[in-house]
């Protein structure tokens, strides 16, 4: 076939697809209706959410999770065009990082030194292991399904961002049920199973979002 | 309404519009800058033309199925360079290249013509035999007896648009075709 005849056949081809920002936002939507609808059905919120407002542990656990979360969906919406790094997208998730930080130095600051590794194991370190992951799996479907409308210049590093955001989302509604609200604990926990979801994510987008 | 001295990005965003004349320009205008950006990479690991040439294809599929991932505010170009430089990287990889990394300056790519008609009856006939029967009819009767898909509908007794969906998996199998082999 002389490239001549292919281009012939390309422009004769007009159907252009759904763009993928807008696969991304779709399936984010969906995410976040699936896993509310889990969560309400199986952990719930914790009875004492509403008495937590002024506590500033639990909203820095949250604004945490969510900002993370949206930090993560502006990187996977850049990374569906292959002219993105995902170097870049990881920097992007820099500032949700820095608040844990800040809330890190401040709970050292605060709890006497023998505390701390209490705090840091808390008491629902096996339930955040497993719930978080748990209500990731569909999110993460989601949006390797939509991804696969981009055009990622590395696979396994749009499906790792994927994993972010899929393990992130996941965790900011688990975050309304857990009571362990040290930043110690998230750091250590949460850490821990957001990283399993992106090495997950990573091996996943290999595979699917090749192109 | 795009003009002859229009760039490739106003010609892509007048065609992914749906105008199939400035489409066909911009194809053939970007045909040129793949060539000159993919022979780059390869003059360094001492490809030839005819492979040259397998690539250039892979990446004009590649951006057609893919075009909607450009953003349109931003020049056509870099994302062109990034589309081919992706091709050249799993084209490499299925050949064993596995240390090469393509140089990342994309800027001093020169436009390359094509050298010769390439006529070549192996492995894109073979590709084009992996397609299943209506759909392998309608991509050659496009591509190769160079009809359009108004004739194509005729030739075969099908509407137009069921034409151009047969034609749209068509290009979709072959562009999966090419990613298998570069498993």
């Amino acid at each position: 076939m002389r490239t001549d005849d292919l281009i012939r056949a390309l422009a004769e081809d007009q159907h252009v697809g759904m763009p993928p920002r807008r696969a991304l936002l779709v399936a984010l939507v969906a995410s976040v209706a699936a896993v509310g609808l889990m969560f309400g059905a199986t952990l719930g919120p914790r009875p004492d959410l509403m008495s937590l407002a002024s506590s500033w542990r639990f909203d820095l656990k949250v604004v945490y999770v969510v900002t993370l979360t949206l930090l993560a969906v502006h990187g996977v919406m850049k990374l569906t065009n292959p002219v993105e790094r995902t170097e870049r997208a990881v920097w992007h998730l820099a500032p949700a990082l820095l608040l844990l930080f800040v809330g890190i130095a401040a709970e050292l600051w605060l709890v006497p030194a023998d505390d701390i590794g209490r705090r840091m194991i808390g008491t629902n370190a096996t339930a955040c292991l497993m719930s978080i992951p748990a209500f990731s799996v569909l999110p993460l479907g989601a949006f390797l399904y939509a991804m696969r409308e981009g055009a990622p210049a590395s696979a396994t590093g749009a499906g790792a961002i994927i994993g972010v955001l899929s393990a992130s989302l996941g965790a900011s509604f688990y975050a309304l049920h857990c009571t362990d609200d040290s930043p110690l604990f998230v750091f250590l926990w949460y850490s821990l199973a957001i990283a399993a979801v992106t090495a997950v994510g990573a091996l996943l987008g290999r595979w699917l979002l090749r192109w | 309404m795009p003009d002859d001295r229009s760039d490739s990005s106003t010609l892509m965003r007048a065609a992914i519009a749906g105008d199939g004349n400035a489409y066909r320009r911009v194809l053939a205008q970007l045909s040129t800058v793949v060539r000159g950006a993919v022979s780059r990479h390869f003059s360094r690991v001492g490809y030839g033309n005819e492979e040259i040439e397998d690539v250039v294809q892979e990446t004009l599929l590649a951006l057609h199925l893919k075009r909607a991932t450009w953003n349109p505010e931003q020049p056509l170009e870099p994302w062109v360079y990034a589309i081919a430089r992706n091709k050249v990287i799993d084209h490499l990889r299925r050949r064993g290249h596995r240390k090469y990394v393509p140089i990342d300056d994309v800027v001093d790519f020169l436009p390359a013509p094509a050298t010769e008609p390439v006529l070549r009856d192996g492995d894109r006939q073979v590709m084009l035999a992996t397609l299943s029967g209506r759909q392998r009819d309608i991509v050659s009767a496009i591509t190769i007896d160079g009809l359009n898909a108004r004739e194509v509908a005729s030739q075969y007794g099908m509407t137009e648009g069921a034409v151009r969906v047969a034609l749209h998996r068509g290009l979709k199998t072959l562009a999966a075709k090419f990613g298998d082999d570069a498993k």
